[in-house]
């Protein structure tokens, strides 16, 4: 007799693995279920950015508590505490900053406005075509390459059964409870949370559910090596660079610049016409860029629906099925969203409000 | 419209007589190297520094090569590092390079990549040491500089690579003060066998053994270097004899020999970045030097409008790669439509015969399963990021299994090279481990740039009002 | 240890020129690359990684990466880059043991 799970998790991201590790803390028994390896989809290779600049306003209070995580995370992930400095060109992004980070602020950031002259003085290799800065003590970063051996330890070390190389191809449901199907075995369970990163509307089409989500491509870049040349996270007016040196001396360059492919082919494709600008952002900002080679970008899928919100929450038409994703910012806050949805899926109190996915979807302005 | 018909990657045996065949044909094509000659590996150019010096049988075909090259008008492009390999949304392919410090983006229909080789070396203590260079690096270094690695030389690994290496270092006048050789005098006895559909190239190798046995070279059958011990450089080299696993024995003989350099190679691997990144199918034939490009006898891959001829399509040796690339472009330019069919089944037919020599030297360097006991825990595996052995074992054994998750844990393979001298040894660990095969590891993911892309030439004469910055992220 | 260039009754080989290395001044053949240009003058480490230990020249083709050096201000690989006259090359360690010098601590 196949064991019967209090609950499976298809996919093993930081979102899967929170989860996982949450529920069974508490007493459950789960199974965990991972196409690749852990940790290798869109939260082994994002920037790694834990910046509250580049937050949503409505999810300020979900990053903030994402730090928080992080924090007690600490050396395992790379986790430091850098500060960040948000940068404005022109007048037009100047303006941008203003709007944007006074809203962010209000929602519990702790961000201000700084002069030019204390963005160089601490950023001396920082471009001197500044018109606007803004500063975050809260910012930092972490090593996303480290997420798949951190949750593989803990892992290791909890009641979770987990597999990986184990794609989800078909889901059954009946009243008991639903039969995950891989190309090989079976696994039962009474619940049934989704968890798939980039893959969720697929993940989603499993269970005859059809979800308006798009996967972004987004593109990061690595140098070698270098001299100390950033203390801080660099961030744009428009969140659309990223930049930050890491331990180890490489300065990882990323904002969400767009490659090409969709999940269904493979893990998408860098392109020459958006790493290039991306790249060219970040020399702007930092001069000294020039001096160093770009030794590997890549991208990774990331999920969105229309208003950018999460899909957190139970599945409205089947019962006992959850589903956790599209979380911009999602390594900033995955550790803490994960950490509700246990609590949800356990009954629990929530701390904070989880994020409907039944609701009707509305494109965002922008 | 694209910018070319056919553009080749790689101006070595394969490319070369790929990029004349296509524009005799009347293909609009370019040819790329990133050497500052053509040539490739087997007919690598001099440097300039070299103004005169004796003739071999590679200046002679390298000469020949470059002057044919010049005859037939071909548009070659020197210093030409290809870096991106895209395929647009009007299925023309997208090729980035920098030449000379700038980038250069141009479309085609067609691709031939041919880019060859590169050399693996099982590692061991020490080996990372300055001092210690691989076999076919030597033959690099000999070619083009006349210049031998220092004033006493050990030779140490397989196949003809390791001969030629040591014979080259006397011609030159240097001192080689031991060979050690995994392959056994019968090994190479039996090869010989392979090797008769060109006598010509026996004799040759026949010239260097004679050349080398003249000199009194002690040669070390049947063994390995185990160790090399130096601080800051190598200063000598722990020897031992292996079993017929290449597994050096217990019991066998050991010896502990001075020296101030070391060549050291243990065949080579296929180049394959290029296919990779254009995604065509890949799989591990140890008879061929392991991971290559799937291709027909024609060079055609799964991918259309991509070909691949010489030895990233297999260590088929350099007799075979002219033929590969010659048939490698008729697939093209069929393709292309362009040219009237001919009748290939001689070429194809040479082509097969040519390759016997090369896959019986490829052979002597198939390393066999007790290679990689050699390799100590504090060895370094990749050199770039500085990881041992037995941080990839504490990792594989933690349950990262493949080799993406193996690069993330441990960043082997993270560093500047691109993990193309580490990702070869770190899965014969992981098959130690694991127990799976090779095509069942599989391969980390391939990501641009092939080589490193100075930012300097990424940011160059950019005006930020024009750069494409897209609609700022959702508030 | 060094390099040696071979010297055939057959090999002529170009007028040497002066390069500096980590500001000292050394000569080698014009045309010959900075890696074969060092490693004749005795020096054969080309970078120091960043647990301390020595590394050189490895490929002599320009993939292993082990040769790259700063070479009149850009990394690029000394064993693909060709001497000239003048051309200032500096390793790498220099720069951070410059930058440590200056009290930066956190290189
Ligand atoms: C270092 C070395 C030395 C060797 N020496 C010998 C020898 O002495 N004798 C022998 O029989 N065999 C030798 N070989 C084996 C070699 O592979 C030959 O069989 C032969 O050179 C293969 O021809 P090819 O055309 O397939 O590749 P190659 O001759 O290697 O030509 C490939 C070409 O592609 C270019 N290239 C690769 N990637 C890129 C890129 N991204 N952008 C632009 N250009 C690129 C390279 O610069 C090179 O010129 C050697 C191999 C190596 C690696
Ligand atoms: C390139 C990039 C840069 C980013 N930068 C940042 C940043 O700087 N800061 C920040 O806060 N956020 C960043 N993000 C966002 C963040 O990485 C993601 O929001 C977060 O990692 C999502 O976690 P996840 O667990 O939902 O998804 P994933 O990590 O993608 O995990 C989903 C997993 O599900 C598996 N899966 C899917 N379908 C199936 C199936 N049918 N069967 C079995 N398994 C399945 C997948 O293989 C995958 O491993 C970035 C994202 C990307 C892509
Ligand atoms: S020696 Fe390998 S890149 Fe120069």
């Amino acid at each position: 007799m196949t064991k019967n799970y209090d609950i499976a998790i298809i996919g093993g991201g930081i979102m899967g693995c929170a989860t996982a590790l949450h529920l069974a803390q508490a007493g459950m028994s789960v199974i965990l279920l991972e196409k690749d390896d852990i940790g290798q989809g869109a939260s082994g290779v994002n920037a790694g950015t834990l910046s509250l600049q580049i937050k949503r306003v409505k999810l300020m209070p979900y990053a903030l508590k994402g730090h928080h995580e992080w924090q007690k995370m600490g050396d395992k992930v790379g986790f430091v505490k850098t500060g960040g400095y948000t940068l404005a060109f022109n007048e037009r992004e100047a303006k941008l900053l203003e709007e944007r980070m006074n809203l962010k602020r209000e929602a519990g950031a702790n961000i201000e406005f700084v002069s030019p002259q204390i963005l160089h003085k601490n950023e001396p290799n920082i471009t001197k075509k500044i018109v606007a800065v803004s500063y975050c003590a809260d910012d930092g970063y972490a090593n996303s390459s480290l997420t798949g051996q951190y949750y593989r330890n803990l892992l290791n070390h909890s009641s979770v059964d987990y597999f990986e190389q184990s794609q989800i191809i078909k889901i059954d449901q009946s009243d008991k409870g639903f039969n995950v199907h891989t190309a090989n075995p079976q696994y039962k369970a009474k619940r049934l949370l989704l968890a798939g990163g980039g893959w969720m509307k697929q993940a989603a089409a499993l269970l005859d559910i059809d979800l308006p989500i798009q996967a972004r491509v987004n593109t990061v870049s690595v140098t070698e090596r270098s001299p100390k040349l950033i203390s801080n996270v660099i961030g744009h007016a428009t969140g659309l660079l990223t930049m930050k040196q890491k331990a180890n001396g490489s300065i990882l360059i990323g904002g969400g610049w767009q490659g090409t492919g969709t999940p269904n082919d493979g893990r998408g494709k860098v392109h020459s016409q958006t790493v290039i600008p991306n790249i060219q952002l970040g020399q702007y900002a930092l001069p000294a860029l020039s001096a160093l080679r770009i030794i590997r970008s890549w991208t990774g899928f990331e999920a969105n629906v229309p208003d950018f919100y999460p899909l957190a929450g139970a599945l409205g038409n089947v019962p006992n099925a959850y589903i956790l994703g599209c979380v911009r910012g999602g390594f900033t806050i995955g550790p803490y969203i994960s950490k509700l949805m246990g609590d949800f899926i356990l009954g629990n109190e929530l701390e904070l409000p989880l994020f409907d996915p039944n609701r009707q979807f509305t494109q965002t302005g922008k | 419209m694209s910018d070319f018909d056919l553009i080749v990657i790689g101006a070595g045996a394969a490319g070369s007589r790929a990029a004349m065949e296509a524009t005799k044909a009347g293909a609009k094509i370019l040819l790329l190297d990133e050497q500052a000659e053509a040539g490739g590996q087997v007919w690598r150019a001099k440097s300039p520094s070299i103004i005169s010096a004796p003739k071999t049988p590679e200046t002679i075909a390298g000469d020949k090569l470059r002057s044919d090259l010049k005859l037939e008008n071909i548009l070659h492009i020197v210093n030409a590092r290809v870096w991106q390999i895209e395929k647009n949304n009007d299925d023309l392919w997208n090729i980035g390079y920098l030449n000379n410090g700038h980038l250069h983006n141009v479309t085609c229909k067609a691709i031939i990549a041919a880019t060859g080789a590169q050399e693996r070396v099982i590692p061991v203590t020490g080996s990372q040491l300055p001092g210690v260079i691989g076999l076919a690096a030597a033959t690099a270094l000999f070619k083009q500089h006349l210049t031998t690695p220092g004033k006493q030389t050990i030779v140490a690994g397989c196949g003809p690579l390791l001969i030629f290496t040591a014979y080259e270092i006397l011609r030159l006048g240097g001192k080689v003060c031991a060979i050690i050789s995994l392959n056994s005098k019968t090994n190479w006895a039996k090869a010989s066998i392979d090797m008769m559909t060109r006598p010509d190239l026996l004799w040759r190798g026949a010239t260097w053994f004679a050349k080398i046995t003249a000199a009194r070279i002690p040669i070390y059958w049947q063994s390995t270097v185990t160790e090399i011990i130096g601080e800051t450089h190598i200063e000598s080299v722990n020897i031992s004899a292996i079993d017929a696993n290449w597994s050096a024995t217990s019991h066998g003989q050991k010896n502990n020999i001075k020296a101030d350099s070391l060549c050291m190679g243990h065949g080579l691997n296929p180049a394959i970045e290029a296919t990779k990144l254009a995604d065509a199918t890949h799989i591990y034939s140890p008879e061929l030097g392991g991971w290559h490009v799937k291709t027909d006898d024609f060079g055609r891959t799964d991918k259309a409008g991509l070909y691949a001829a010489g030895d990233n399509a297999g260590i088929y040796g350099a007799g075979a790669a002219p033929y590969r690339g010659k048939l490698a472009a008729i697939a093209a330019l069929q393709f292309l439509n362009i040219g009237k069919t001919q009748n290939t089944d001689k070429l194809v037919a040479k082509m097969k015969s040519a390759a016997k020599f090369g896959l019986a030297t490829t052979k002597l360097t198939i390393l066999r399963k007790g290679m990689i006991e050699n390799t100590q825990q504090t060895a370094i595996i990749c050199r770039c990021e500085a990881v041992s052995r037995q941080q990839l074992e504490a990792e594989i054994s933690s349950g990262a299994h493949s080799p993406n998750a193996i690069k993330s844990g441990t960043r082997c393979g993270m560093g500047p090279c691109g993990g193309r001298y580490c990702n070869d040894v770190a899965a014969l660990i992981n098959q130690t481990i694991s127990g799976k095969t090779r095509q069942q590891i599989g391969l980390t993911t391939s990501r641009p740039p092939i080589r490193p892309l100075p930012i300097s030439a990424i940011a160059q004469n950019f005006d930020y009002d024009d750069l494409p910055i897209p609609a700022p992220a959702p508030l | 240890m060094r390099f040696f260039r071979q010297t055939g009754s057959k090999i002529k080989r170009s007028q040497l020129v002066e390069f500096s290395f980590n500001g000292t001044t050394y000569s080698g053949h014009l045309g010959e690359s900075v890696t074969v240009a060092l490693a004749a003058n005795g020096i054969i480490t080309t970078r120091i990684t960043h647990d301390g230990s020595p590394r050189g020249a490895f490929c002599f083709m320009g993939s292993c990466q082990e040769c790259v050096l700063l070479i009149d201000g850009l990394r690029i690989e000394a064993c693909q880059v060709a001497l000239s006259e003048g051309l200032i090359v500096q390793s790498i360690g220099c720069l951070i043991a410059e930058q440590k010098a200056k009290g930066d601590e956190n290189v």
